[in-house]
């Protein structure tokens, strides 16, 4: 390389110059046909369906008093010690599958709130038509609480039947150093949030995404979730929509086009049917005179049954679990199969086949460097393997790149062996062999003759993996 | 009212052409094109919904960018995608350039081309992202190191 960076860089600044126009409705335009045809951005989904909830409080129907989360009515929170409900993402209720004109793919939204004393706070899903294939993702949210203090991350997963298709961490944790006090927002709290993240506490709407100022039985303003205004909201009796009595929400906010200002409008149906809150939303979006330049069907099911062969979901012979409750180590397809064969280069030298390890036993954790639950196992893990050395505590990274897998290994000081897996495509016959392996972190538990005795599928603190080694008599 | 209100958007409007590029520039050094280009556009919407408040402040750049960053959340799935090196500057541009700019931390990337690509001061680099000029400093110097071993490029002097 003869030219130096920084004339290098001057230069591609330059070019990129040459692609920035001034902003325009085509921008807005654009992003909306993305989110039409693609997949839907969770802000999209959340503030649909808070606009529903939100109109839906004046019913008094869902919305906890105080906000934040909120069990729906209609769906109690399953009891946490008997695990036989099916409340699961699968039960979203009837979905109408037929295809909207001019839209790829219809999308369901459900929102439910988890007993919290699962670990898992809230849990959201949106199942979408991508490509001709359906997908569904889930957002998760949980918090923990650790020497005073309520830390509250989050992770998107999105999935294709029961596999893992991406996972997509929410980069911002925040601790709330004092849980009696809310942190509504920023400004009337800033000193009570710490945050690791990209948000800025000082940011007005950086952080938090309030829900209040909603719209009332008159139609007055409304600002729900994302921080999105929408004012002149009016709310009259859409007719029928899909053959079933419908109210309709009209509602406009201004929008910056080019410097100018202009009126975003959203046009949004709730109807119930049956004993099932039903919430049909469709949204139209214009820009001033412009044309429709969104349509989007967002349904929403609160307390409904559902079509699992719609979208190939495979619950277990035994029925689906409740996904609120943590997964059982113990109860897991792979349990009393042999671990597969995997060998593979070390991260740091050498190689190793986890067959020269039979005649001990063998955690193995499967993990990636930017997968926070993943790293935070893996210092626990790296703990507890000091504590249990007659147990070889090996690691796999997946979906990753080295160099940063190694930066995180020698921040955490993990000592552990680690397998170079980046190669393996997870959905290849190396997720399938260890029983699709449809998230990470995921640990296996395997013993002497190479059995898998156990499978921990999310996180684990260390109380959690002592128990699972205690279980095993390890 | 209509008088107050052509004074809202004139200032408003002024504004935007004051802002609207630095915005871009950071939030595409953030976040790619696409969606560096729609969190501005966001961030902007943003100003406009908060105006009398936003109007009022020392740094509303800075602030925006904040916004825009929040903004941003439902189109970070998209790949980071900052523009392929074009044929016209592939003489003078390495084309591994877009790519190892991916790869340093965010913070990093935005001060780099901030600095080095659209030609910021640092005062108004750290202004923009809405921190000190030392830790710009810092992010900066970082990344143009990384930069230099991503690249094998060995020109520091």
């Amino acid at each position: 390389m003869n030219v130096e960076l920084e004339r290098q860089l001057a230069e591609y600044g330059r070019q990129i110059d040459l692609e920035i126009r001034p902003l325009d409705s085509s921008d807005i335009h654009t992003n909306v046909t993305r989110v039409r045809t693609r997949r839907p951005g969770w802000a999209v989904a959340v503030a649909a369906a808070v606009v529903v909830l939100v109109v839906l409080g004046g019913i008094a129907v869902l919305l906890v008093p105080g906000g934040g989360q909120a069990p729906v009515v209609d769906t109690p929170d399953p009891d946490p010690v008997t695990p036989t409900s099916v409340i699961t993402p699968t039960t979203l209720g009837e979905v109408d599958s037929t295809p909207i004109p001019g839209v790829e793919g219809s999308i369901f939204f459900v929102a439910r709130w988890t007993n919290a004393a699962s670990g898992i706070d809230r849990t959201e899903a949106v199942w979408y038509l991508d490509a001709g294939v359906w997908r569904w993702e889930t957002l998760e949210s949980r918090s923990v609480e650790a020497d005073g203090a309520t830390e509250l991350e989050g992770y998107i997963l999105i999935r294709e039947g029961d596999s893992m298709f991406e996972y997509l961490p929410i980069p911002n944790t925040f601790t709330i150093l004092d849980p009696t006090v809310e942190c509504a927002d920023s400004e009337s709290s800033p000193d009570n949030c710490v945050f690791d993240g990209d948000f800025d506490p000082t940011a007005d709407g950086s952080l938090f995404y309030p829900t209040e100022h909603l719209c009332d039985d008159t139609g007055t303003c409304v600002e729900v979730g994302d921080g999105d205004i929408w004012e002149e909201c009016s709310i009259s009796d859409g007719g029928l929509v899909a053959g079933v009595a419908t109210t309709r929400y009209l509602c406009s906010r201004p929008v910056i086009v080019n410097g100018v200002t202009e009126t975003e409008s959203l046009d949004l149906y709730q109807h119930e049917s049956s004993r099932t809150m039903k919430l049909d939303l469709v949204v139209f979006q214009e820009i001033g005179q412009r044309d429709v330049i969104q349509y989007e069907i967002l349904e929403i099911d609160l307390a409904p049954s559902f079509n699992l062969s719609l979208f190939e979901f495979k619950c277990p012979t035994d029925g689906c679990r409740d996904s609120s409750l943590p997964p059982d180590p113990f109860n897991h397809q792979m349990i009393g199969q042999v671990a597969p064969t995997t060998s593979g280069e070390l991260l740091r030298g050498g190689s190793l086949d986890l067959a020269d390890l039979r005649g001990h036993r063998i955690v193995f954790n499967l993990w990636a460097s930017w997968c926070g639950p993943c790293t935070d196992e893996l210092a626990t893990l790296q703990t507890v393997s000091k504590e249990n050395p007659d147990a070889r505590f090996i690691t796999g990274l997946v979906v990753d790149n080295v160099p940063d897998a190694l930066e995180v290994m020698n921040d955490l000081g993990i000592s552990m062996a680690t397998l170079d897996l980046t190669e393996v495509p997870t959905e290849d016959s190396f997720s399938d062999s260890w029983g699709g392996v449809s998230a990470i972190p995921t640990t296996f538990f395997i013993d002497e003759e190479g059995v898998i005795v156990a499978v921990q599928t999310i996180r684990a603190g260390e109380e959690t993996l002592k128990e699972i080694l205690d279980q095993l008599g390890w | 009212m209509a008088g107050n209100s052509q004074v809202r958007t004139d200032a408003f409007t002024e504004f935007v052409k004051e802002v609207e590029s630095r915005l871009q520039h950071a939030l595409i050094a953030r976040y790619g094109l696409q969606v560096g280009r729609e969190s501005a556009a966001e961030a902007l919407a943003y100003a406009w919904e908060h105006w009398d408040r936003v109007q009022k402040m020392t740094n509303p750049a800075g602030y925006l960018f904040r916004v825009g960053t929040s903004r941003s959340r439902r189109l970070r799935r998209s790949a980071r995608a900052l523009p392929e090196v074009s044929v016209d500057v592939a003489r003078w541009v390495e084309p591994g350039l877009p790519s190892a700019l991916g790869r340093l931390s965010p913070k990093q990337r935005i001060a780099v081309l901030l600095v080095h690509s659209f030609e910021y001061t640092h005062a108004e680099a750290a202004d923009v992202m809405g921190i000190a000029a030392g830790s710009l400093r810092k992010h900066l110097s970082r990344g143009m190191a990384k930069l230099r071993k991503d690249l094998e490029v060995d020109d520091e002097r």
